[in-house]
């Protein structure tokens, strides 16, 4: 049942296009929505027949969005930052010094430590989240931005570590040697020479364990009670159980909150492809 | 696996370093590797290891959230839980949830693939705005979706009814029988860009050659996708697969966000049961939570021990 080579050609063109406008559509509406509802004067959210276009952009919600009281957007905000640096932070030294030992020194049972490592990256918060509960009620870490700090390092240290485990791999081991065999030592040769190399890769890390950190929900949701630790999805989820809808202010919300997420995750992309490909050896 | 074999499968070039008169070969190795391993194994037992450890703990005796003490109560939870029709509704709405939301990320992820791979002016682009939902944060998402969903706005229903695909308003998120798709429509928004780019990875090496072979031969669009892309993406998907079914079952941001269970238990997967049994409900029984978490534990390592097994299958062609 083979069609003319033309015909098939031409019915793939055209099948491929009509996939590739519903996909578009399906993925860009949602995100155009929330957008312009975010520009939206109030009085345009409420009527009946939605409106596709604003002819009034307005800050109205941005401005509402921060001078919400019960919400203290700019306090969750500075949380959110600090949080996730901090985990950010402690995930890509601890990661460091792991990934390197992964995948430069010959030390047995370092393969089933490899894959140990990205197994623990797949248990799932939904098993932990209860005694992780009871042990930072225990420590009286609950409602403290360090709590959440150290939670938040049970995923994004398995992550980076893997991460930068395969990154150091593909780092030539040569390198390395002409550099020892120049006087340096092993760690000085990891000091100057690998660590250099693989800054694009750490950076990566450092972008994707941010992005973790910074969207994760559950940890924050049962282990803060105030604006002393809650981050920026813990306040924005308590507007959407409010009796009246703000959707104004939670679309700009969400919207402020998406932002540094998506810039991080193409940046880090880029970092990623870049440094795959870029490489410093050549030949 | 022979040594040799054994070699040819850790590609991280650590061969210099057993030649035994190479400066590389410091007897201090091992330790200078497990110094540094220290701090990330403490980590991984601290805040890994040890909880899991401690979930299966609580679920063995009874600790409410507001008391300090904590009984030995052995299997007593496990018999209650089990013995109630709760736990089993809920563990069958988290396999359907999570089978059908992982079958159709497949097909859309594995269609939008194909297309991406074919070389068009603007698919670059395109590749970066597919990727959009997977680098939103799930909060984004899921409010975005809600506001679509939401039966005074209206937006999705007026658009579906001026286009005629249905008649009257859907009650998206306040019916029983449309909360569950509502989930899994917005689950699959956010995962299916996973399946996209890991797809589309496994599909670009493929070389054109292969294709062309397989026209002379008189293979059609069908064959061509199933002798020639199909076998090629195969150990990609299945590792894609795994991940994402890990990730599905155990998905509580998406759905509490959404429907927070509801209306009625519509939607209440064993991770949102868990939650509403440890954090909601009634005395709050960590203990019950404890016991509905325990219970998707065999679950997950069972789709561990299969990534593995897909993982070092993989390893293996490519050595």
């Amino acid at each position: 049942m083979t069609l003319g080579l033309k015909w098939e050609r031409r019915f793939k063109v055209i099948a491929g296009a009509l996939w590739m406008i519903f996909i578009l559509t399906w993925v860009l509406f949602p995100t155009y929505w929330i957008a312009l509802a975010s520009f939206k004067h109030p009085k345009d959210l409420a009527v009946r027949i939605p409106l596709f276009w604003t002819t009034e952009p307005t800050l109205m919600s941005y401005k509402g969005l921060f001078t919400q009281p019960f919400l203290q957007f700019e306090r969750l905000t500075l949380n959110s930052l600090t949080i996730s640096l901090g985990a950010t932070f402690l995930s890509v030294v601890i990661a460091v010094f792991a990934g390197l030992a992964l995948a430069r020194l010959k030390f047995p049972g370092r393969q089933r430590l490899g894959m140990a490592v990205f197994f623990a990256y797949l248990v799932p918060p939904v098993l932990l989240f209860i005694p992780l509960y009871v042990v930072m009620a225990t420590f009286k870490l609950i409602d403290s931005r360090l709590g959440l700090v150290l939670v938040y390092s049970s995923f994004t240290v398995p992550f980076c570590v893997w991460m930068l485990r395969g990154y150091f791999h593909n780092i030539p081991v040569e390198l390395e040697e002409c550099a020892m065999i120049d006087g340096c030592t092993r760690v000085g040769a990891w000091v100057r020479i690998v660590l250099p190399l693989a800054s694009p890769g750490i950076a990566a890390a450092a972008i994707f364990a941010f992005t973790l950190a910074w969207n994760e929900f559950l940890y924050a949701y049962i282990l803060t009670e105030t604006a002393n630790a809650q981050t920026m999805p813990i306040g924005l989820a308590s507007f959407i159980q409010l009796d009246v809808y703000r959707w104004g202010e939670l679309s700009a919300g969400a919207l402020l909150m998406a932002i540094p997420a998506v810039v991080l995750y193409f940046l880090g992309q880029r970092f990623v492809v870049a440094g795959l490909t870029g490489g410093a050896v050549k030949g | 696996m022979t040594q040799a074999g054994a070699e040819r499968a850790d590609p991280g070039g650590t061969r210099g370093l057993t030649d035994p008169k190479s400066r590389l070969r410091l007897p201090t190795e091992t330790v200078l590797g497990i110094a540094l391993m220290i701090p990330a194994l403490a980590t991984i037992i601290g805040l890994i290891g040890y909880p899991t450890l401690y979930a299966i703990w609580i679920s063995l005796h009874t600790k409410l959230l507001a008391v300090r003490d904590m009984p030995f109560v052995g299997l007593e939870n496990y018999v209650t839980v089990l013995s109630q029709g709760n736990f089993w509704h809920a563990l069958g709405r988290t396999i359907y949830f999570t089978v059908v939301s992982v079958a159709i990320k497949v097909c859309i992820g594995m269609a939008t693939a194909l297309v991406l791979n074919e070389n068009w002016p603007g698919r670059g682009l395109a590749r970066a705005a597919v990727l959009l939902p997977w680098a939103l944060p799930p909060l984004t998402a899921v409010v975005t979706w809600r506001f679509l969903f939401n039966d005074t706005t209206n937006v999705l229903n007026y658009i579906l009814i001026k286009a005629h695909l249905i008649e009257k308003p859907i009650l998206w998120l306040a019916k029983a029988e449309y909360a569950m798709p509502s989930a899994i429509i917005v689950g699959v928004w956010q995962g299916f860009p996973f399946f996209a780019i890991t797809l589309l990875a496994g599909l670009s090496p493929i070389p054109d050659n292969l294709y062309d072979a397989a026209k002379v031969d008189g293979a059609g669009i069908i064959h061509r996708f199933l002798y020639v892309s199909l076998p090629a993406v195969f150990p990609v998907l299945m590792v894609a697969v795994t991940l994402s079914t890990i990730w599905t079952f155990n998905q509580f941001t998406v759905i509490w966000l959404l429907t927070q269970g509801g209306p009625g238990e519509a939607t209440t997967t064993l991770p949102i049961a868990a939650y509403q049994q440890a954090f909601v409900a009634g005395s709050k029984n960590l203990s019950r939570g404890a016991v509905y978490a325990v219970l998707t534990f065999p679950v997950l390592v069972i789709l561990v021990l299969l990534l593995n097994h897909f993982i070092s299958s993989r390893e293996e062609t490519e050595a």
